[in-house]
């Protein structure tokens, strides 16, 4: 990150009312109050959302950087046709995937192995009871350390589903704006993340 | 096509119900409540009578759930600091 001289202090805003409007017109004035609502408001949702893509700190502390700084750039040019919110998480996305592709070396999914084989729509496989795994397994680090390192090998498309829906709730319909999808497709795409992290899950700790 | 699965087929077509696949299928809109009534109530009767199911919906519920128990960290002051004075200043160049 660049370093810069200190002139100006951060203030960070408490829990506010200003509307995206106004936020927007703010950023556009270029006035220290919208810069330091962006801040406060977004920064840690949208590290929290990259770290999860790309593992580095750093890293995400830099798409951070970028994001926020595209945004308040092109702010003229945003038309409102989608949420402020919207456009944040999409250009997060975006960054974050473009950093993972240069990563040759990631394993990739196996979906013959993963999806549940059937005979005539009855299934073939006996499936574990997972009431025998207890909710203070969820909370163990290496069992945290387990399921990022399965999301890790999940394709961009079902990862960035299911970073949003299930790790973000982000609402059905924001998923969708997100990732300019229909919502039949983000479904298929959070449903087979599911379907895989079930399975990794189950092999390792409940069989 | 083994006869137990036959058997097993035939239980759910002749009681009206969706096979597992089906099940798997409307596994997503059925935790989210987004089924109607009719294909909920089915999916419910069917996951009454096939344990197998029942474990895989136990499951998928828990394996969405998961997501909830991730950790959120924050930045810290001095990063949000310094990304204020480069927004600041960058902008400010522009003009």
């Amino acid at each position: 990150m660049e370093s810069l001289p200190k002139s100006r202090d951060f203030q960070p805003a408490a829990a506010s009312n200003i509307s995206d409007k106004d936020l927007i017109r703010g950023l556009r004035e270029k006035a220290d109050w919208a810069y330091q609502e962006l801040i406060s408001r977004w920064s840690d949702k949208l590290y929290q959302l990259s770290l999860r893509f790309l593992k580095r700190p750093e890293e995400a502390q830099e798409i951070v950087q970028e994001v926020l700084l595209k945004v308040v750039e092109k702010i003229d040019t945003f038309e409102g046709g989608s949420s402020l919110y919207t456009w944040l998480y999409r250009v997060t996305v975006n960054e974050s995937l473009m950093r993972l592709r240069p990563d040759k070396g990631r394993k990739t999914v196996s979906w013959e192995d993963v999806l549940p084989k059937y005979e005539n729509g009855i299934h073939l496989e006996n499936f574990s009871d997972w009431v025998k795994l207890p909710d203070e397994k969820f909370e163990e680090k290496e069992f945290k350390q387990f399921v990022q390192e399965s999301i890790e090998i999940l394709p961009d498309d079902l990862k960035a589903a299911y970073l949003l829906k299930d790790v973000e709730q982000l609402p059905e319909d924001e998923v969708c704006k997100v990732l300019e999808l229909t919502k039949p497709a983000m479904k298929n795409r959070v449903h087979r993340a599911r379907l895989f992290l079930r399975k990794k899950i189950e092999e390792r700790y409940v069989r | 096509m083994s006869v137990k699965h036959k058997t097993i087929r035939m239980m759910f077509t002749l009681m009206g119900l969706p096979t597992c696949e089906e099940v798997e299928q409307f596994a997503y809109d059925f935790l989210e409540g987004a089924l109607d009534v009719k294909t909920t109530k089915a999916v419910q009767r069917h996951l009454q009578a096939c344990k197998n199911c029942q474990r895989f919906i136990v499951a998928y519920r828990r394996t969405s759930a998961l997501g909830k128990t991730f950790p959120r960290p924050s930045l810290d002051s001095e990063f949000k600091q310094n990304l204020f004075e480069f927004l600041t200043q960058r902008m400010g160049k522009t003009t």
